[in-house]
């Protein structure tokens, strides 16, 4: 459960940008794992004697320093969200395929970055003694809070342009809308949460690695939202819902049930597998992802506009 | 100078593997819109095959204990028909889809083909000694290569040079060609549609198996992510080449050979680890130039 | 219904609900004739010849080939049956050479010895194809560009063209050119053409029927002969000068 509200922030985060803009971003795994070190940086660790250890590459301001978990939140979102509206701001005068590469590079380089910085980031070791603070209502408390920042972002004018930029980029461009700027606030702001998400994840396993920021994360994250739909806001929270659901639903058969006297198991690593291939069926036989674009409707309340 | 010159050959062998790739990619975005992220899980399966079908812990050759003609036919014929079985159960099921959906299905694909490989081998790399002969150095006039290098080059160069008379002069491939310039008008022409792309899985699955082969023989491990970085790479070469250009695809794999080769023997030794940063922010850079890559084709130009 | 009509299209509707962009045309092409299909911008003409070439999927109706049905027949499969489409904008190959573009469609073909006669042949037609043979054919003007489209859809040795408004953007010296050249196809090689044009004048004089569509939907049809000039512009705008408005606003 509580690993889910992590997802929904991750996935809402992802929706914010690649939702509104039409731009599919492999890149914003990058934000997270900046978040998930801003949160290390400043509030690690349970034993403060172990950091400058660790990291002894950090300003020694810093490596004194182990304030409580939201300041450590607060300057994930804050280095996250910073350094994604730096990087849109250069990264949004592309559009299209050469976009989605140039994010794809974004998230390598990264990785790379932060595998060789040894001194700051603890490279390929994984860092321990991160305080864990999340726990269901913690984690619900952000997820709740995600959505709806991207709720308010998706009803702003902000929202309203990127989304007429998306379908109708010569029109929008020909009718005053600066698709630059719009792309690059979302692309900021998805950073943000996204930073949020990477310190929940460190929050709630109390380690972090540079390998868990990566591809896979990167695949599970865009999965969710592409199976929910990433034409709309509760295409990422459905899809959040659905793929944990089949994962939960395939690690048990992995442990195996009981039929009589007979344990039925699925050989380890079916769970991915499966993944996969639901996610495959998925594209084939509903392209637009569970939701197809709509918004979930509570009587006359409607979400999209 | 010898340094130099060594540097060179190292940039131009390892280019050649990424142009392989890179061709590999290419094709097939050239022919359907596809970016193939199960590239590299197409190199990683080939080179597995070659301790099938032992799934023991010390690996144990079976198909890699033939002799090399016949090993080296059963890996490229292994990589086409995991190329052909891919386009059967999956991307000929999405021919209407939107390049987007591609990717994803294609990452999907990938990761399935991964973790299938972690299941059924485990995830720990496996040590695999395969002609190791190949491996040793050569003296060429005080110049110390390796003489694998030079086969890489080599075999990288015939391969270009087959492709390029194959594209241009069978009917096979001026109907490729057709197909990737206006895929729509070459099926008002009679080209068939399933027959041209199974055509392009094909000699993207042989390139993958030609590309496994040359990998595990340099370094000599399988791993199931194995071709992660080749392929990584790969694709950062086809959009600096060029989406969609052949020509392009091999020209941005040597290019990005040369970048890092270079970068890794001219940086200062403090800053040499992060070169992989400096190759990804060279593209960035690159993309921001030339969103459409060095060599632009008309028909992949996006509109603005 | 003539037993010598090479094609027929009954009832042909295509698109859904209120995007109806055909809604029951039906028409027939007699062997070795020439129909022209005049409309407006919109009016349903290419949609019309994407659908008997299957580049469109129909929605309904059906569309007979030489007997056979052919309704939703895949592309590839109606070209090799021996019906040829000329898209609206030529497509050429940009990248292929004049020579490539000309043979991407014989290679399905059986009788490999006479493709290199049929080759002449089009150098017959069109000279200057000959010229540039090793030219890529991007590079060419949009006449020969035109006259490229048609030599390569001649290639597959058609029984049936359809010319997706082949005068688009040309000079008026070379469209008559390019008639000419119909008009001798059909006469010489036997061929039958249904042609596509915005405007009725420059057919009125090679076409056996003009069929005028408009919305989706066949308003007149007949030998040029027969149908007055007043007859034709109520067709094409829709009748009656003072209904003009109203009709105009359901397009």
């Amino acid at each position: 459960m509580t690993e889910m509200t992590i997802r929904v922030v991750l996935v809402v985060g992802l929706y914010v940008f690649i939702g509104n803009s039409g731009i599919l971003s492999f890149g914003h795994v990058s934000f997270m794992s900046i978040g998930a070190y801003a949160f290390v940086w400043i509030s690690c660790c349970t034993l403060p004697a172990l950091k400058p250890l660790y990291l002894p590459g950090l300003p020694i301001v810093l490596q004194e320093t182990a304030l409580p978990s939201p300041a450590g939140i607060a300057a994930a979102a804050a280095l996250a969200g910073g350094s994604a509206l730096v990087i849109g701001s250069i990264l949004m005068r592309l559009s299209g395929t050469a976009a989605s590469i140039a994010t794809f590079s974004l998230l390598a380089g990264q990785y790379a970055l932060f595998r060789n910085w040894t001194g700051v980031t603890g490279g390929t070791s994984s860092l321990a003694n991160v305080p864990v603070f999340m726990n269901s209502a913690i984690g619900t408390l952000l997820a709740i809070g995600a959505v709806l920042i991207a709720w308010l972002h998706h009803q702003s004018r902000y929202g309203l342009m990127l989304r007429a930029a998306r379908d109708e980029q010569t029109a929008s461009k020909a009718s005053g809308v600066n698709v630059w700027l719009v792309r690059t606030i979302a692309f900021g702001l998805s950073g943000l949460i996204m930073g949020v998400g990477g310190a929940m994840q460190a929050g709630f396993l109390g380690i972090v690695t540079v390998d868990a920021f990566y591809l896979d994360v990167t695949f599970l994250t865009l999965a969710m939202l592409i199976v929910g739909g990433s034409g709309s806001l509760s295409g990422a929270v459905v899809g959040v819902i659905a793929l944990t659901a089949v994962t939960e639903m395939l690690r048990r058969f992995e442990v195996g049930i009981h039929l009589g006297d007979a344990l039925l198991a699925l050989p380890r690593g079916f769970q991915e597998v499966g993944l996969g291939i639901v996610m495959i069926l998925v594209m084939i036989f509903r392209p637009a992802g569970i939701m197809n674009g709509r918004e979930l409707t509570v009587g006359h309340f409607r979400l999209k506009r | 100078m010898i340094h130099f010159l060594q540097t060179l050959i190292d940039a131009l062998s390892l280019g050649s593997l990424y142009a392989l790739a890179a061709l590999g990619i290419g094709l097939l975005f050239g022919i359907m819109r596809l970016i193939n992220f199960a590239h590299g899980d197409f190199v990683a399966l080939s080179a597995y095959a070659l301790i099938l079908p032992s799934t023991d812990v010390v690996s144990t050759l079976f198909i890699g204990s033939l002799s090399w003609p016949l090993l080296i036919a059963a890996i490229l014929t292994f990589g086409v028909v995991v190329a052909l079985l891919s386009n059967f159960a999956v991307f000929r099921r999405m021919r209407t889809a939107s390049p987007q959906n591609l990717m994803v299905v294609s990452f999907a694909l990938g990761y399935v083909i991964q973790n299938l490989i972690m299941t059924v081998y485990g995830a720990r790399p496996k040590a695999l000694g395969l002609w190791s002969s190949l491996t040793q150095v050569i003296d060429v006039g005080g110049l110390r290569v390796p003489l694998l290098q030079l086969v890489t080059i080599g075999v990288t160069a015939g391969l270009l040079l087959g492709l390029l008379l194959f594209m241009r002069k069978t009917p096979f491939g001026i109907q490729m060609r057709a197909a990737a310039d206006d895929f729509r008008m070459a099926r008002f022409l009679g080209v068939r549609a399933d027959f041209v792309i199974a055509l392009s899985f094909a000699i993207s699955g042989l390139l993958a198996g030609v590309v496994s082969l040359l990998f595990v023989v340099q370094t000599g491990v399988l791993a199931p992510t194995m071709a992660s970085d080749i392929v990584i790479f790969a694709f950062i070469a086809t959009v600096v080449g060029g989406m969609g250009s052949l020509p392009g695809a091999v020209l941005g794999g040597l290019l990005v050979g040369a970048a890092s080769s270079l970068l890794q023997a001219y940086l200062p030794d403090g800053i040499r680890a992060f070169r992989d940063v400096f190759v990804f922010l060279f593209v960035i850079a690159l993309l921001l130039v030339r969103p459409s890559g060095i060599i632009r084709l008309k028909q992949f130009e996006e509109r603005v | 219904m003539m037993v010598n009509d090479i094609l027929q299209v009954r009832g042909l509707r295509l698109g859904y609900g209120r995007a109806m962009v055909l809604n029951g045309v039906s028409f027939e092409v007699p062997a070795k004739g020439l129909i022209a299909i005049v409309g407006p911008n919109g009016a349903g003409k290419s949609s019309t010849l994407g659908a008997i070439a299957g580049g469109n999927t129909v929605s309904s109706g059906t569309i007979i080939f030489e007997g056979k049905d052919i309704t939703g027949a895949a592309p590839e499969v109606i070209a090799a049956a021996g019906l040829s489409f000329v898209p609206e904008g030529r497509h050429v190959f940009s990248s292929l050479t004049v020579e490539e573009n000309l043979r991407v469609g014989t290679f399905r073909r059986k009788d490999r010895n006479a493709v290199e006669i049929d080759l002449e042949r089009v150098f017959d037609y069109f000279p200057r194809l000959k010229e540039r043979l090793r030219q890529p054919g991007g590079k060419m003007s949009g006449g020969e560009q035109q006259m490229l489209v048609i030599g390569r859809a001649l290639m597959c040795r058609p029984r049936l063209v359809l010319i997706d408004e082949p005068s688009l953007g040309l000079a008026p010296r070379i469209v008559d050119e390019v008639y000419d050249i119909l008009q001798r196809l059909r006469t010489e090689e036997g061929l039958s053409l249904l042609v596509n044009e915005q405007s009725s004048r420059r057919v009125m004089k090679y076409a056996d029927e003009i069929i005028v569509l408009r919305e989706g939907a066949v308003q007149l049809r007949g030998e040029p002969s027969a149908l007055g000039a007043e007859t034709l512009h109520d067709a094409y705008f829709g009748a009656g000068t003072f209904d003009h408005d109203s009709a105009g606003g359901t397009v």
